[in-house]
């Protein structure tokens, strides 16, 4: 009875060591590997509107590619912080003391993506040579973007943890990558 | 052989690859954060240096003059050490921990650019950082016995030409167009010149009534006021209806009254000027002056611009003829020789200075801006290229034994440098985990008082008692402009917050062209158009108006460095 125990416990043990643990190595390596690529793509991402001062719709749409292409679905949340100087202005013409009263109203994801739609469809609709690419939103300097994206699909690292532990709360993703930046011109 | 055996000899076997594979990859991807990370340092700080040269430029009224704009640079180098010593975690002795990484920094302004590297000074023979000489982007040509001259070119239209040409000796300064854009213009007989009223692109351009907000220093006081402005030979000559007195006493001892209503700006104080000396110090007449007493259209500069442009393209026309491509001379520099032949093939034998429709100065893909385009690329990349191969040999002084090299650029990267006033930084050598970090940053700076392009105006409205400044493809603007509306625009630097300081170091603060901006298009883009779809499209009269008054205005009366060289003098 107890040598039967014995080998029905090294067996599994076996099973965890030989299989589970490996494949949990190797698809965590993956994992890190895709989350590396996907930071390189939303540093790169941002740091071209920062430097360009612009957002088109074929700019995020190769950026979507480029993070889905590690066969991962990722959620995308991009903020805006818009720089209103108008504050600034007002109050540095009435009291010389205040300065850099600047205040930062910000604009998110769906907001971006539908004036890029509408642009878009403005500009198919006009005929216009590639309206993927003046479909934009123009930032100036002194905005601040920045850039989230977490992974929505279930990775086999998740599953395999799920399966020998479970996780529980919102932030159950496994590959996140962010960046931000203030933008350094104005965008034409 | 057991089962557990097999599992232990299966661990001992897996578990060290594993590892090592493990490891291997976290290597690997902390040098690629460690990269992105010096990346992201090195663009901040390449931002901070260009954010310090803006703000030192804005409230300097000097500040394109050439010892003024070398000590903006210097503080902006400086800014710069600072800054990514600061974040890369040096403490208080950045620049001296740096510099050894640090093969190059590239100032690209409007005629020329800097470099800062280090050099050996032949005096005392000691490797040392510092600016280089300025380099003007320059380009000789020999056609003949009776063509051998330079041209200077910058950013934008404007050029330099002086040497032999048609067996003269000659040094002239002026803005290329396109002849044909001024059809409708009214002209000499001969068309030689403009006479009477001036059209470019079938829009009529006529004078300006223009006015700004200043703050100036009245014996320790400020003062704040609104005046209207004209601008006389780069100078801004204001008019006070409250004016200032000035008694005096004769020989006789008699005393003499004297009202003064102009002024121009010195060191932050009225310098109130009689109309007698204003019309003898500028080119400026009575009639202006009476002009801009009685608040009417006055300033005039966009006319002359778009005239004095025509005169000269016609003398590039005639003189200037036949140079193309091939009667360029190689770029050497310490021997090293580097005319890159490819990146001027693409002209062919193209005339490069008879502008025409067929090649227009101001459209991107002509000819004449092709080549100005491969000149500037030329002349920096061969500069920085014999700075960064010499920095390898001077390293050593510096404590650096890296094999420093130009790392090659992108054509789109190329573009931003040859199209803008822009700062290009290099960081080299720093030891990663598994590699050697070898980066840089490009940064434009697109807030400058020298370079003006249609990107860089902005234009203001009234509506509601309520001054707002727009871009010029605003939807807001287009639905609030009327027929009779005043769009008037200016350089953005105009926008931006300029400080003055009195003799007791007290600062303040004011923003010239007084008004707000607006929200659909300066503080976010809601539906803004782009500038060349308003310029091309029918419906945009009036913002087409305004853009080319505002254009040739503002260039007219930017600073050249090379004004020395008879601005403008088109006599034979």
């Amino acid at each position: 009875m107890g040598d039967s125990l014995i080998t029905v416990v090294a067996i599994f043990l076996a099973a965890v060591l030989m299989f589970v643990f490996p494949l949990m190595a190797v698809s965590e390596r993956t994992d890190d590997i895709a989350e590396l690529s996907a930071q390189t793509a939303t540093a790169e991402f941002v740091d071209n509107i920062r430097a360009t001062g612009k957002l088109s719709l074929a700019d995020y749409d190769q950026f979507v590619q480029e993070i889905n292409s590690s066969g991962n679905s990722y959620e995308i949340d991009i903020q805006v912080m818009v720089k209103d100087e108008n504050i600034g202005i007002k109050v540095t013409q009435e009291d010389k003391d205040k300065i850099g009263e600047n205040e930062y109203y910000n604009v998110y994801t769906t907001q971006i993506l539908d004036a890029l739609q509408e642009k878009y469809q403005e500009l198919e609709g006009q005929n216009v040579l590639s309206p993927e690419e003046k479909a934009r939103i123009t930032l100036k300097e002194g905005d601040i973007v920045s850039v989230k994206v977490k992974n929505t699909n279930v990775t086999i690292s998740q599953l395999l943890r799920n399966f020998l532990y479970h996780v529980t709360g919102d932030d159950t993703y496994q590959i996140a990558a962010e960046a931000a930046g203030i933008v350094t011109v104005n965008g034409k | 052989m057991k089962l557990q055996h097999l599992t232990i000899i299966f661990v001992i076997i897996i578990v060290p690859i594993s590892l090592a594979l493990s490891m291997y990859v976290q290597a690997n991807v902390d040098t690629i954060q460690d990269q992105n990370n010096y990346d992201t340092k090195l663009y901040n700080a390449t931002h901070d240096a260009i954010k310090a040269f803006q703000l030192n430029t804005t409230s300097n009224d000097y500040s394109s003059v050439s010892d003024s704009k070398i000590r903006d640079i210097q503080a902006s180098v400086s800014t710069f050490f600072n800054s990514l010593g600061t974040s890369l975690g040096y403490g208080d002795s950045n620049r001296y921990n740096l510099q050894p990484y640090i093969p190059a920094l590239v100032y690209t302004l409007y005629d020329g650019y800097y470099i800062y590297t280090p050099f050996k000074n032949t005096y005392n023979g000691i490797v040392e950082p510092g600016l280089k000489p300025y380099i003007y982007y320059s380009a000789r040509y020999v056609k003949g016995s009776d063509n051998d001259f330079v041209v200077n070119y910058t950013l934008d239209n404007l050029i330099v030409v002086y040497g032999i040409v048609d067996g003269e000796y000659v040094t002239k300064t002026g803005y290329l167009i396109n002849p044909d854009n001024l059809e409708g213009s009214e002209f000499s007989p001969d068309r030689s010149t403009i006479t009477g009223k001036v059209v470019y692109k079938g829009v009529e351009i006529g004078k300006e009534a223009l006015e700004e907000t200043i703050i100036t220093d009245n014996n320790g006081t400020f003062e704040k006021g609104t005046y209207r402005y004209i601008n006389a030979d780069g100078n801004k000559i204001y008019y006070d209806p409250n004016g200032y007195t000035a008694t005096s006493q004769d020989y006789r001892g008699n005393t003499i009254t004297t009202n003064y209503h102009f002024f121009r700006v010195v060191a932050n104080e009225k310098n109130w000027m009689t109309e007698d000396s204003l019309v003898t110090s500028y080119a400026i007449t009575r009639e202006d002056l009476q002009n801009l007493a009685n608040g009417t259209l006055s300033d005039h500069s966009a006319i002359d611009y778009y005239k004095q442009a025509y005169e000269f393209t016609l003398w590039a026309n005639s003189h200037l003829d036949g140079i193309n491509k091939n009667h360029l001379q190689e770029i050497e520099v310490n021997g090293y020789k580097s005319t890159n032949i490819e990146d001027f093939n693409n002209t062919g034998t193209d005339p490069i200075f008879e502008c025409s429709s067929r090649n227009d100065p101001e459209a991107k893909e002509s000819t004449f801006n092709e080549h100005r385009r491969a000149v500037i690329k030329n002349s920096i990349q061969t500069n920085l290229n014999v700075a960064i191969s010499n920095y390898t040999d001077n390293s050593e002084a510096l404590g650096s034994t890296y094999d420093f090299a130009l790392p090659v650029l992108s054509e789109e990267e190329w573009d931003i440098i040859i199209s803008n006033v822009c700062m290009v930084s290099f960081l080299q050598g720093i030891p990663l985990q598994s590699k050697i970090y070898n980066g840089y940053a490009i940064v434009a700076n697109n807030v400058n008082k020298e370079y003006v392009t249609g990107d860089s105006l902005y234009f203001v409205h009234e509506e509601n008692g309520v001054k707002t400044y727009h871009h010029l493809g605003c939807s807001t603007l287009n639905e609030q402009l009327e027929e009779d509306a005043n769009l008037t625009g200016f350089l953005n630097i105009n926008f931006m917050r300029q400080s003055v300081m009195n003799d007791a170091e007290e600062l303040n603060y004011y923003y010239p062209a007084d008004s707000v901006a607006d929200y659909n298009c300066v503080v976010y883009d809601n539906n803004k158009k782009l500038l060349e779809d308003v310029l091309e499209q029918d419906g945009y009269e009036i913002q087409k108006e305004a853009y080319y008054r505002a254009l040739g205005r503002e260039k007219y009366n930017a600073y050249k460095l090379n004004s020395y060289l008879n601005l403008y003098e088109i006599t034979e």
